[in-house]
């Protein structure tokens, strides 16, 4: 808890104050030595602040850019199948799956639209499906899409809660398709009743270690591209944990008291984890197990 | 609506609907800015351009979830410092010192001379030394100039620990820039 007011400190130090409510705050700050402190420290940083030049993309980088936008694209649309390893969620299989639902058939004019080797012409002349039926398509393609023979028991269940999931929800939105979609394109493990001793061994598994990490596919947490990853932010808030740095693990799919539930971990191998349990057809709250 | 979020609210329906070149040209409005938050969050034009490229394919994949309760430029940043913040996790588990932007030759000085000189950092070291959401938060409201509501709903906090950060930041900012005034002390909050 400060002593001083920052709101003035911060007021007076951008110059929004009017000249005599400045005079006057500044009389006030000078008699308060930690205060003027703060007030000194605040123009100091402002001033560096403004005299920074803003960095610059140049020709070159710019066409890098824009060439390697094209390119990853490339290769992450074809690449549909799912790769799990150990419990990690797959995001490539999560982004492919959403990126099938904005319009495959989107790509590949925009790969020749980004492509500065050529070929601009045949762009504007590109047909693309429209969003809903790039998503009627990629639900289809997602359900006929086969399972790994030592994954269909997971891909089974993963299907039963996406099923209950379209069931369930009488008009799903486009978002509401797109978490659906790229829940049921990804076989996620199932973990059976997850029961007060199962959530506590769940807490207590390993996952994101380092190991893994150092992949592409595993390192990147988009919180948002997981199922209920809206509302995972509340749970990063009430399991003291960052979202803003902690990572978080769709561990798999379980019932509780049975009603199908998500299984989210948060936290990595180098502290404690907490598990989370939301429902996938509204994304509600059923238990937390908080990090210790 | 600013003329500019107007025009981004069309180019996203107009991209969604299936008009390509929409998305380059929300690109082309968007990619300085996103390359200037990147660079200054991660002080390293590699990994800057690496984050900017996986925001813009981030926004390709999921532009169908755009909602357009905020504007199409809250929801692209958000997904730049989001990138950039899982782009430092990266940094943090492998290590490495950055190049500055623009390094100088190697001062013979010896260390006497080196204490005996004031050692002003660049304004890109020092925000390096920043905590990321302080950096964040800093980047946005002072580099970028972006009003804090609309930092806050970057960032995903209320606009009363945006202001907090900016405050916090600007003050770690001056004592790693190492201008503060000899008699001046600052005193330390315990909340982060």
């Amino acid at each position: 808890m400060t002593a001083f007011d920052e709101e003035l400190i911060a007021a007076l130090a951008e110059g929004r104050l009017p000249p005599d409510e400045a005079a006057a705050a500044e009389a006030r700050i000078a008699a308060d030595p930690a205060a003027s402190a703060e007030l000194e420290a605040q123009r100091i940083a402002l001033a560096a602040l403004a005299a920074a030049t803003p960095p610059m993309l140049d020709d070159l980088e710019r066409r890098r850019l824009r060439a390697s936008v094209a390119a990853q694209l490339d290769v992450v649309l074809p690449a549909a199948a799912p790769s799990r390893r150990r419990f990690t969620f797959n995001w490539a299989a999560i982004a492919t799956a959403a990126a099938v639902l904005v319009g495959v058939v989107l790509v590949a004019p925009l790969l020749s639209l980004l492509n500065t080797s050529g070929g601009d012409d045949t762009l504007s002349q590109a047909q693309a499906p429209t969003t809903q039926e790039a998503g009627e398509s990629d639900l289809l393609f997602s359900a006929s899409e086969p399972a790994a023979a030592d994954e269909g028991e997971a891909e089974s269940a993963a299907t039963t809660v996406v099923a209950d999931a379209l069931s369930a929800a009488e008009a799903p939105t486009a978002e509401d398709r797109t978490l659906i979609t790229a829940f049921a394109a990804q076989p996620l493990p199932e973990l059976g009743e997850l029961t007060e001793e199962a959530l506590v061994a769940l807490s207590a598994a390993r996952f994101q270690d380092d190991g893994l990490a150092e992949t592409e596919e595993t390192d990147k947490v988009d919180v948002e591209a997981l199922p209920c990853g809206e509302r995972l932010a509340e749970d990063f808030a009430s399991t003291g944990f960052d979202i803003a740095t902690d990572p978080v693990t769709l561990a798999g799919t379980g019932t509780r008291d049975g009603e199908r539930v998500l299984a989210f971990v948060l936290g990595g191998p180098d502290a404690a984890q907490a598990v989370v349990l939301r429902s996938p057809v509204t994304c509600d709250l059923v238990a937390t197990i908080p990090a210790r | 609506m600013t003329s500019r979020a107007a025009q981004d609210e069309e180019l996203v329906r107009r991209f969604v609907a299936g008009d390509t070149d929409a998305f380059t040209e929300l690109m082309a409005a968007h990619e300085d800015r996103v390359f200037a938050i990147c660079m200054r969050m991660l002080r390293d034009r590699e990994a800057a351009l690496d984050a900017v490229q996986d925001t813009f394919i981030a926004v390709f994949r999921k532009a169908g979830r755009f909602s357009g309760r905020s504007a199409f430029s809250t929801w692209l940043y958000r997904v730049a410092v989001n990138t950039c913040y899982d782009s430092l996790r990266r940094q943090r588990r492998r290590p490495t010192v950055p190049l500055p932007e623009h390094s100088d030759p190697a001062d013979s000085a010896g260390e006497d001379d080196f204490r005996s000189v004031e050692v002003r950092p660049d304004i890109a070291a020092a925000l390096a030394e920043l905590p990321a959401e302080f950096r964040a938060a800093v980047v946005l409201a002072d580099l970028e100039d972006l009003p804090l509501q609309e930092v806050g709903d970057i960032l995903g906090v209320p606009v009363g620990t945006v202001k907090s950060r900016v405050f916090r930041g600007r003050r770690l900012l001056a004592e790693a820039l190492g201008n503060l005034s000899g008699g001046a002390r600052l005193p330390r909050d315990e909340t982060t």
